[in-house]
């Protein structure tokens, strides 16, 4: 008798194994990962503090007239050489590879410093000399790069209000609506507050959340900026469309997919997992990628939220059921 | 480490950095006791005995690499300390053998399981940064010996790696979780494209046991030819002794037959990198 037909789909796994086996697809360096890059060091060096748009130029929900204003996505070599210039003190160590990869891309640094394009090339005849060389370089490169991270001047993003209003049409079918909107002013959102204590026992505020799915979100992302310290967070759908960005970061979204699947699939794997895990990412310094799944009537909705450093099963916990109850809030 | 002074023809010093590509290698499976660790130690014995630099890394949080080799693992820091800790340095961790081209990094004190382990991409960062360090240091392959399972910082090794070789017992039940070991390296594939398959290493296998002749033989049948590697693994009393004394078998008074097998299964999965 055979050992294996009676047990497997010989033909599955055959298919498997060969997919397995076939050449890696010709990926360009940058989308192989882009979850992480080749060499990604995290976020940390410079100022990786989200800045926060004003108030006037905050979202307004009700307002489709007001257009994006958004600062092209960053391209990685910018943050590197970011990260790099904090590095000082290695700086003898990283000399060679600042002098190569001035040459190799120069191009793309021609594009961050277009007034440097036609500086002439220096010759460095010792390795100290090329450690300050180099060291003054990336500083000047770090001085015109601009944060990875930065809260969209405006919330409104046409996709995210795609979504949010496809998300409303939804309640609208399946809810009667008891409360009058609630038009969310400039002065409603996006709002520092000045981070409390993350480890403190007091659970977190309850939100009176009523209103278009998009401001009841806000609000939610406000009383975690304001009572767990929360720099900035966004929302996903499982299929990576994007409800709230106030982070603007393609990377740390993918993450955050990433962990969420994975973890989804644990789950499903392992009978008894808790529902909720605890999945962080250090990206910075000062800085860590909370990534939480919150399933809702809507499916599978990813939130990643960036708090100084790890907040803890229980915190988790209870970002993840006021989440769920903003969410499920009707209008 | 991996960075030398060369002195150029017109007498000006410069530091040229001549990194050699680390290979790393990942001895995983999905299920447990299929001899992972045997795998691991005297494949990472062949290589080091060609004159390779080989660190043989234990991921798995039992530490049986360490608990196979030297006496005072439990004590000693490795692997996990520096997913822990990402600044830990590489070379505190480095145990050095009486063979010069062969180290090993033990488990260490911390564990997966410490680390909050389960959840996949939690330390693959720190994982990566490992391997570029073992590659500043010269290293030129990393056979890493992983856990039974692949989740947690099994996952994030086999995301960073080079290759995978999969030991599997030459049993019927053994070779009824290849599916599963598919699918999950399928998973792997998705996150790290560059993941180069090596294939199933047939282990334990017991020619004198037609069960177990049979499960080899079924498994070729079912799989494609580059899938199932050449060379098997026979079940040897030598594995026992050898891992008494806290050896790799090929330094065994008796162990030539046993270290040209790995020889031969250590020029078969070069090969299949270097296709």
């Amino acid at each position: 008798m055979d050992p294996l037909q009676p047990w497997l789909d010989a033909k599955e796994v055959r298919r498997l194994a060969e997919g397995l086996l076939a050449p890696p697809p010709e990926v360009e360096e940058a989308a192989v990962d882009a979850a992480y890059g080749e060499v990604f060091e995290g976020f940390a060096g410079g100022d990786d503090t989200p800045t926060l748009a004003k108030p006037s130029e905050a979202a307004v929900v009700d307002s489709p007239d007001k257009q994006e204003v958004q600062s092209a996505p960053q391209p990685l070599h910018k943050t590197e050489a970011k990260t790099e210039a904090k590095t000082e003190d290695k700086a003898e160590d990283k000399a060679e590879d600042k002098t190569e990869d001035k040459a190799v891309d120069e191009g793309s640094i021609d594009d961050a410093l277009p007034q440097q394009a036609d500086t002439p090339n220096i010759e460095v005849t010792s390795p100290s000399e090329v450690a300050e060389e180099s060291a003054r370089t990336v500083e000047s490169i770090a001085a015109q790069v601009d944060s990875p991270f930065h809260i969209s001047a405006n919330q409104n993003h046409s996709a995210a209000d795609v979504m949010a209003a496809k998300f409303d049409s939804q309640e609208d079918k399946t809810t009667n609506a008891t409360a009058s909107e609630i038009s969310v002013s400039a002065s409603d959102n996006i709002d520092v507050a000045s981070p409390s204590p993350v480890d403190s026992d007091e659970p977190i505020r309850k939100l009176d959340a009523r209103g278009p799915f998009l401001s009841r979100i806000r609000q939610f992302s406000q009383v975690v900026r304001e009572d767990l310290g929360a720099k900035a967070m966004f929302l996903i759908d499982v299929n990576g469309q994007i409800l709230l960005d106030e982070v603007e970061n393609a990377k740390l979204i993918q993450v955050a997919r990433t962990l969420a699947n994975a973890s989804q699939r644990a789950n499903r794997q392992s009978a008894g997992a808790a529902a909720v895990g605890n999945l962080h990412v250090k990206i910075g310094a000062n800085s860590t990628l909370e990534v939480i799944p919150v399933d809702s009537r809507y499916g599978l909705l990813i939130l990643g939220v960036i708090f100084p450093g790890p907040i803890g099963a229980v915190r988790v916990m209870q970002v993840a059921d006021e989440l769920h109850r903003t969410i499920e809030s009707r209008r | 480490m991996g960075e030398k002074m060369l002195l150029s023809h017109c007498g000006v010093v410069t530091l040229t950095k001549i990194f050699i590509v680390l290979i790393t290698i990942a001895i995983t499976s999905q299920k447990g006791g299929v001899g992972k660790t045997t795998v691991s130690i005297n494949l990472a014995h062949a290589y080091a005995r060609m004159g390779k630099r080989t660190l043989l890394v234990d991921a798995d949080p039992q530490g049986s690499v360490g608990l196979s080799l030297t006496r005072q693992s439990r004590s000693l820091s490795g692997f996990y300390d520096a997913i822990a800790d990402s600044d830990f340095p590489i070379d505190q961790l480095i145990i050095p053998t009486r063979l010069e081209t062969l180290s090993i990094v033990p488990a260490g004190r911390c564990s997966d399981y410490e680390l909050g382990g389960g959840a996949m991409g939690v330390s693959l960062h720190r994982v990566r940064t490992f391997f570029k360090m073992a590659e500043e240091q010269g290293y030129d392959v990393c056979i890493i010996d992983t856990a039974a399972g692949l989740f947690g910082a099994t996952a994030d090794v086999l995301s960073a790696c080079t290759a995978v070789v999969v030991p599997q017992q030459a049993e019927p039940l053994g070779v009824r979780s290849v599916p599963k070991m598919l699918e999950a390296l399928t998973r792997m594939q998705i996150v790290n494209p560059r993941l180069k398959v090596c294939g199933v290493l047939m282990t334990m296998v017991q020619n004198r046991l037609a069960e177990s002749v049979e499960a080899v033989q079924a498994l070729r049948n079912l799989l494609p030819q580059k899938m199932v590697l050449r060379n098997v693994i026979p079940r040897d009393d030598l594995f026992v002794r050898a891992s008494a004394k806290g050896l790799p078998v090929g330094v065994m008074e008796e162990g030539a037959g046993v270290l040209a097998v790995f020889e031969n299964l250590r020029a078969e999965i070069d090969a299949t990198i270097n296709q």
